[in-house]
């Protein structure tokens, strides 16, 4: 019996916590064009949201192109392919590993501080003076931090696609015998086939449009909870991450 | 100035304000004392908006605030200053910063850079802070955020201002310096204030009147002459410091409302 109530409770929580946060989205997607006025405080969020977080994401995306070039190539060594890892490396990372890494160290860095950061503001009636002052809150702190972590996800995601790809080439030089200059043109190569309607790499824009959705989702959700003040939130937008990913590259490459 | 209509406010089966009453003159000062977790926050709260009560409802100059959304809201909040108990420092701003915040936030007034600073400067050399201008909330002690917030809300030259214990963490003569700006800023702007204090020597030098607040409304109100000989015996009780039997025990005799 409690259990039923227990879930009944938490899917209605849930849902409520959903409508919110899509409200809060939407409502803020409008004050966008407000930024200009806001120009500070969007920068000091670009310095916490791009700046802070840079070297895990260099240290991780690193380790992850060894890891990638290490692992598979072995096993492509065995069938003789060994020169495909470029073409592996560039793809995998750019279009899946790149932003999902940054997506998850972001999450629970950033994400994580603004919902404690706009929790505590609630505590200790900052909120309240904020709103006494007529000051619009969603303009003035949740506007800059999504804008903010929006732009920087997708930055943070191609800097960690070229230190992930020279990490591989490393490996690549060291364990597989593949000359440097042989791995980059392959890379570059592989990465080159233009989709057609844009001429841009179509794996390279892909990910970094869907760490622009991360980047979104990641700051919304951080922002929505702390001003709900309710803990818990995050894990869920954990989870909003992976699924959305999914559903981007399957809506990409069907 | 400010007429409190019969404000009922409860939350969940928590029964805070019951039928609450209260009007203060234009210029007046009205002291609201009681004990901890009364329901003095609380009511300041209704006072700008912040809260709206679930039965009755708040006119500030005439205008109902329970009843103000969007720009009506906006317009009489401009009027009102309110000191929180917390100080509510935005703290990754400066003390200057945060002070100048309700300045630069103005829609209806644009003032110039050199203006604000000019603002900003004058309120933090009322409360003795000017030199302090630059640190961060985190940088200062309590007494002196307090200090910075009083200037943040005088910086607005409100014609209401709500001061929830405006010297809670300040020692004996940094709170008497805050009496008088109360005191003075009353004279010079003729500002209709409502203080909530624990503090009796301020209650007794800046009130025009004291409500002792008690199970969700005022149980007296008088002049500080008559509060200070009054015979109610929770009047009594609450400015002889007499100790509390335990709450659960206090609420089983009716004293507290559960
Ligand atoms: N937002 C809220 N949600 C739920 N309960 C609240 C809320 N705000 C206040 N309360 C409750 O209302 C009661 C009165 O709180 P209030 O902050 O007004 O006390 P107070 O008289 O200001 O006490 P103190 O002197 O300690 O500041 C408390 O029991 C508190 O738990
Ligand atoms: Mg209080």
């Amino acid at each position: 019996m409690d259990l039923i109530r227990f879930t009944g409770h938490f899917l209605r929580q849930s849902v409520r916590g959903s409508g919110f946060t899509v409200r809060l989205f939407l409502s803020t997607l409008a004050r966008f064009p407000r930024a200009v006025l806001r120009l500070r405080a969007l920068l000091d969020q670009m310095y916490v949201c791009g700046i802070k977080p840079l070297p895990v994401v260099v240290v991780v995306s690193i380790f992850t192109g060894i890891i990638l070039a290490y692992q598979t190539g072995l096993e492509l060594d065995r069938f003789g392919q060994r020169e495909k890892i470029a073409d592996i490396i560039g793809i995998v990372l750019c279009r899946e590993m790149g932003p999902f890494i940054v997506g998850i160290i972001l999450t629970a860095s950033v994400g994580a501080a603004m919902a404690a950061e706009r929790g505590t503001m609630k505590v200790s009636e900052e909120l309240d003076a904020i709103e006494c002052m007529s000051i619009d809150p969603l303009d003035f702190l949740v506007m800059p931090r999504i804008l903010a972590l929006g732009l920087m996800c997708p930055v943070l995601t191609f800097l960690g696609d070229i230190v992930g790809i020279i990490g591989g080439g490393f490996i690549s030089e060291q364990q597989l015998q593949i000359p440097w200059t042989l791995y980059v043109r392959q890379v570059i190569e592989s990465l080159t086939t233009p989709a057609e309607s844009t001429g841009l790499p179509k794996d390279l824009w892909c990910g970094l449009l869907k760490a622009l959705v991360f980047g979104l989702t990641i700051a919304t959700i951080g922002c929505s909870t702390g001003l709900r003040a309710t803990g818990g939130a995050l894990g869920v937008g954990f989870t909003l991450i992976i699924i959305f990913g999914y559903y981007l590259t399957w809506f990409f490459y069907p | 100035m400010i007429r409190i209509e019969k404000i009922s406010k409860a939350f969940g089966p928590k029964r805070v304000l019951i039928d609450l009453e209260l009007q203060v003159a234009e210029g007046e000062t009205f002291v609201i004392m009681g004990a901890s977790g009364i329901g003095k926050s609380v009511t300041l709260k209704h006072v700008v908006g912040l809260l709206r009560p679930d039965s009755g409802r708040v006119i500030v100059d005439g205008e109902s605030v329970s009843d103000a959304y969007g720009a009506k809201l906006r317009k009489i909040r401009s009027g009102i200053g309110y000191l929180f108990q917390g100080s509510a420092l935005l703290n990754w701003m400066t003390v200057g910063e945060n002070v100048a915040l309700p300045l630069k936030e103005d829609r209806r007034q644009k003032r110039k850079r050199a203006e604000i600073d000019r603002i900003v400067l004058e309120k933090l050399s009322l409360v003795n802070m000017a030199s302090e201008r630059d640190k961060l909330p985190s940088e200062i002690s309590g007494g002196m955020r307090k200090r910075a917030a009083l200037a943040r809300v005088l910086a607005i030259n409100p014609q209401v201002i709500l001061y929830d214990e405006p010297t809670a963490g300040l020692d004996p003569r940094m709170a008497a310096t805050i009496g008088n700006l109360i005191s003075s800023v009353q004279k010079r702007f003729g500002t209709t204030a409502i203080v909530v204090t624990h503090d009796l020597p301020l209650a007794y030098a800046v009130g025009d009147r004291i409500g002792m607040m008690h199970l969700g409304r005022l149980l007296e109100v008088g002049t500080p002459d008559e509060i200070r000989r009054s015979n109610n015996p929770i009047v009594r009780d609450f400015i002889d410091g007499r100790p509390i039997l335990s709450v659960d025990e206090e609420t089983k005799l009716g004293m507290r409302l559960p």
